[in-house]
């Protein structure tokens, strides 16, 4: 045995120095790709480390910081506060609550002198459009409430309907 | 054993000791980080 490596021994050398090599191709070479890939990607690309990926988000300013990101509201947005703005509170009216008037402000029913206003065929047809609160109109006599209220009479409203 | 197959085990035994030394150089520091 030990005659066969004394007499071989260079074969042995090689094979070892072909060892190193292969192993140097693996790992150093193959390291050296890895560090210029890590270096050209950014940290908040897919597959990123997830360490580094959430450092990046976390170290990232918050959205409200940068006003180009907060969305400026439309003039659609404003305009429909201003049209409620300028009409009466419905839920004044007896029998009238806060549901009952966000769906009269959906059928376009915003002021108490549109309701004052309502003839018997007006009143029929809005009261088809009130779902569970059908009838409501003719029971609470609405158009006369709503009367007293556009004209600004609360005495005469607080003495045919009770306190306002 | 044939004389051939000794040298051939001896070899990749050698193959074996070079990978472990290359390992040793390049390939440990890879996996400390």
């Amino acid at each position: 045995m030990t005659e066969l490596v004394e007499q071989n021994w260079w074969l042995f050398v090689v094979a070892l120095l072909i060892g190193i090599i292969v192993a140097w191709w693996i790992f150093a070479i193959n390291d050296k790709t890895r560090v210029e890939t890590k270096l050209a990607r950014d940290v908040l690309d897919e597959g990123a480390a997830p360490a580094e990926r959430n450092k990046a988000l976390i170290d990232a300013p918050p959205a409200a910081a940068r006003p180009d990101l907060i969305p400026t509201p439309t003039p659609e947005a404003v305009a429909v506060p201003a049209r409620s703005m300028e009409g009466d509170d419905l839920t004044r009216l007896k029998g009238v609550g806060p549901k009952l008037s966000s769906l009269l402000h959906t059928l376009g029913v915003f002021t108490f002198a549109q309701i004052a206003s309502w003839s018997d065929e007006d009143i029929d047809r809005i009261d088809t459009q009130l779902g569970s609160f059908s009838g409501r109109i003719r029971r609470d006599n609405w158009p006369e409430q709503a009367r007293f209220l556009a004209d600004g009479d609360k005495q005469g409203f607080e003495d045919r309907f009770g306190k306002l | 054993m044939p004389i051939w197959m000794e040298l051939l085990v001896l070899a990749l035994f050698a193959y074996g000791v070079g990978m472990a030394l290359g390992w040793l150089v390049w390939g440990r520091s890879d996996n400390e980080q």
